[in-house]
């Protein structure tokens, strides 16, 4: 099961839309999320996630893109005519750590794809969390240059014209959510993240990347109106109105440790597929060997945006056992919660 | 080079209005409140060096317009489309200072700001942030922590207003130099999480020390940022963080020589098929030697002769 984008809103092709709608309530509040394990019934959602193996960042990536995405049943139809916007993740600026943000050599092999596939256009935009100055953070994470050199736009989405939407799926008090103007340009939404541990979140993988969609001057720098009504309710609530169309995930190079900027870079050497970004965060989870079920936002999306479950993932490509590698958490007790043990089933 | 340069700016500034004093973050935005400051204040920096005499004409509209577009608690939000937070008021308040008159509009935006606090966070045991969370400064967004570049913007106008004083400019000043980063300089606000020392930012730091400029607070926090911009600095032609950075170093009268080649070089790479206002306009202050009267920082005398307003009991980063 896909999410299949058509005019931008969420269409699951396995519950009805709907089923959908109406499993919102579950989530009424950000504590429901906090403590959803388990709440999710999955039945009727499936989702095919396609893992690459890709050995680093000097060779041509846009293969093992195309491959993968073919495998999941998408090819030049899906992109053809259409806005894409592709969100890295750029948290901030760093010439000395290059592994906290979505490598250039990534974006701009997407974007080589989908140009080639007949997209109308494909341009670039994110809303740096810790840095109000995004020709800074282009700059210094080296993606100015890789965009410019693809001839790509770039959208400051933290200063982009806005509008508001209704929170539909209330996983936080939130009653509506001010978006950026460049999601209505956009017909399909792939978001680009890196495969990092997060000192707060447990992961930071394709949902919670979405946090960069969210403008700067309607919710600050950091997005602390997010943090204060609760970071997984929060991912929710964003991912469910931005119904985002496909995930690509860097992982050739993710972060351990102290994630999202401060943590040591740890090889993987994969990229991470699929269009429902629940089940290919469940799979990036697995791939850092992280229980998914143990990440509150990835147990809140379980039956309500995507399957988490390892029998309701199908996997594609390469063998998610064969790669996984076990990522540090940070040692601290505020992380106890994903913590301990393998990946369940 | 830097005459050209700087008329070139200006008059691709001067383009980019949406309507009277009006300026949006990119050319085809609608208007919002901080370009249009930013703007507004630059020509006012400049002048009327350019071609014609229009500048204060311009800035004059700005501040009009602000006045115009006030919420009935006297702040300014973001846009017509974000009327709240109201973040951008402190600089409407330097705005409005800069050309004078204003009073009501003025009095009604301090009273404003000094209601607005950030959340205070109440520490617990193996507390990761590193910082002390129970100093009130200034929010971004109301109902939410203190950060450091609403803190700065609201120090300057507090400054601004003769209200240095007022306790709660006293304790932002406290919340800056808590939030200084260990090896200089400041970013978001977050110095220290989870024991790690976090990265410095131009930006955040070329605000902050405009902010203690203002205040008239020399702590060693500020040459530490000194240091730290000036080993920055030379690797960035960002508009936004060279501006902020180089206003802030001259705050503290340490402006480098290479300042006019780096930020004509930075106009350079503009782009100008996609400009920027705010790029536009924090090249334009930093080029200008009125700039920092402007923000409300006098000048080199009165930092230098400022009596320092907390020497012993602010804390340092110590």
């Amino acid at each position: 099961m896909t999410n299949v984008p058509t005019d931008g809103a969420i269409t699951p092709a396995g519950p009805s839309r709907r089923a959908f709608l109406a499993g919102t309530g579950l989530l009424a509040s950000g504590t429901a999320a906090a403590l959803g394990y388990r709440l999710g019934d999955e039945q009727g959602w499936r989702a095919d996630v396609f893992v690459a193996k890709t050995p680093s960042y000097d060779v041509d990536l846009a293969p093992a893109i195309r491959e993968g995405l073919a495998a999941l049943g998408l090819g030049p139809g899906w992109a053809k005519g259409k806005s894409v916007l592709l969100k890295p993740n750029l948290v901030e600026p760093s010439r000395e750590a290059p592994h906290i943000n979505t490598h250039p050599a990534l974006v701009r092999a997407a974007a080589e794809v989908f140009l080639g596939w007949g997209a109308a256009e494909v341009f670039v935009a994110e809303g740096a969390g810790h840095c109000r100055d995004s020709g800074y953070v282009l700059e210094q994470s080296g993606l100015g240059e890789a965009i410019r050199d693809a001839k790509l736009e770039f959208v400051d989405l933290n200063h982009d014209d806005v509008f508001d939407r209704a929170n539909r799926l209330r996983a936080t008090g939130l009653r509506s959510l001010h978006l950026p103007a460049s999601l209505k340009r956009a017909d399909l939404v792939v978001s680009m993240p890196k495969l990092k541990t997060h000192h707060w979140a447990g992961v930071t993988l394709s949902m919670k990347n979405l946090f960069g969609v969210m403008p700067g001057v309607a919710y600050g720098w950091p997005k602390n109106v997010l943090h204060h009504a609760g970071i997984h309710g929060s991912i929710l609530d964003i991912n469910a109105a931005v119904a985002p169309s496909l995930a690509i995930v860097d992982g050739i190079v993710g972060m351990e440790g102290d994630g999202p900027i401060m943590g040591t870079p740890k090889f993987s050497g994969l990229i991470v597929m699929g269009t429902n970004l629940a089940a290919v965060d469940a799979t990036g989870a697995r791939l850092m060997g992280i229980d998914p079920w143990r990440v509150p936002h990835l147990a809140g999306a379980s039956g309500r945006l995507g399957p988490i479950a390892e029998a309701h993932v199908r996997q594609r490509g390469e063998r998610v056992d064969a790669l996984a590698r076990s990522y540090a958490i940070l040692d601290h007790p505020s992380l106890d919660f994903v913590r301990g043990g393998r990946p369940r089933t | 080079m830097t005459l050209d340069w700087t008329a070139a700016a200006r008059l691709r500034l001067l383009d980019l209005r949406r309507g009277a004093g009006a300026w949006g973050y990119r050319a085809r935005s609608i208007p919002a409140a901080e370009p249009s400051i930013l703007a507004a204040m630059a020509l006012l920096a400049l002048g009327g060096d350019g071609p014609d005499d229009a500048s204060e004409a311009v800035a004059l509209a700005s501040a009009r317009r602000l006045a115009s577009a006030r919420r009935p608690d006297g702040s300014v939000g973001v846009s017509a489309e974000v009327p709240e937070p109201g973040w951008p008021t402190p600089l409407a308040v330097l705005l409005w200072s800069s050309l004078g008159g204003f009073e009501a509009e003025r009095r009604d935006a301090v009273g404003w700001l000094i209601g607005l606090r950030g959340k205070t966070i109440a520490r617990v045991p193996n507390d990761p942030m590193g910082h002390d969370a129970s100093l009130v400064g200034w929010p971004w967004v109301a109902g939410t922590h203190s950060w450091v570049e609403p803190t700065a913007m609201a120090l300057l106008a507090l400054a601004r207003e003769g209200m240095a004083a007022h306790p709660r400019a006293t304790e932002g000043v406290r919340v800056l130099l808590d939030r200084a980063i260990p090896g200089g300089g400041w970013n978001l606000g977050n110095p220290v999480v989870f024991g790690t020392t976090l990265r410095p930012l131009p930006g955040p730091t070329g605000l902050a020390l405009l902010a203690l400029a203002a205040m008239g607070v020399r702590d060693r926090a500020v040459d530490e940022a000194i240091s730290y911009l000036n080993r920055a600095l030379p690797s960035t032609l960002a508009p936004v963080s060279l501006g902020w950075g180089l206003l802030g170093l001259r705050a503290w009268s340490a402006r480098p020589g290479w300042a006019d080649d780096r930020l004509a070089a930075a106009f350079g790479g503009t782009e100008p098929g996609d400009p920027r206002p705010v790029e536009l306009a924090l090249l334009l202050l930093a080029a200008s030697g009125r700039s920092t009267e402007i923000l409300g920082v006098s000048g080199r005398e009165t930092v230098a002769s400022a009596t320092l307003l907390y020497p012993s009991e602010v804390p340092t980063h110590d």
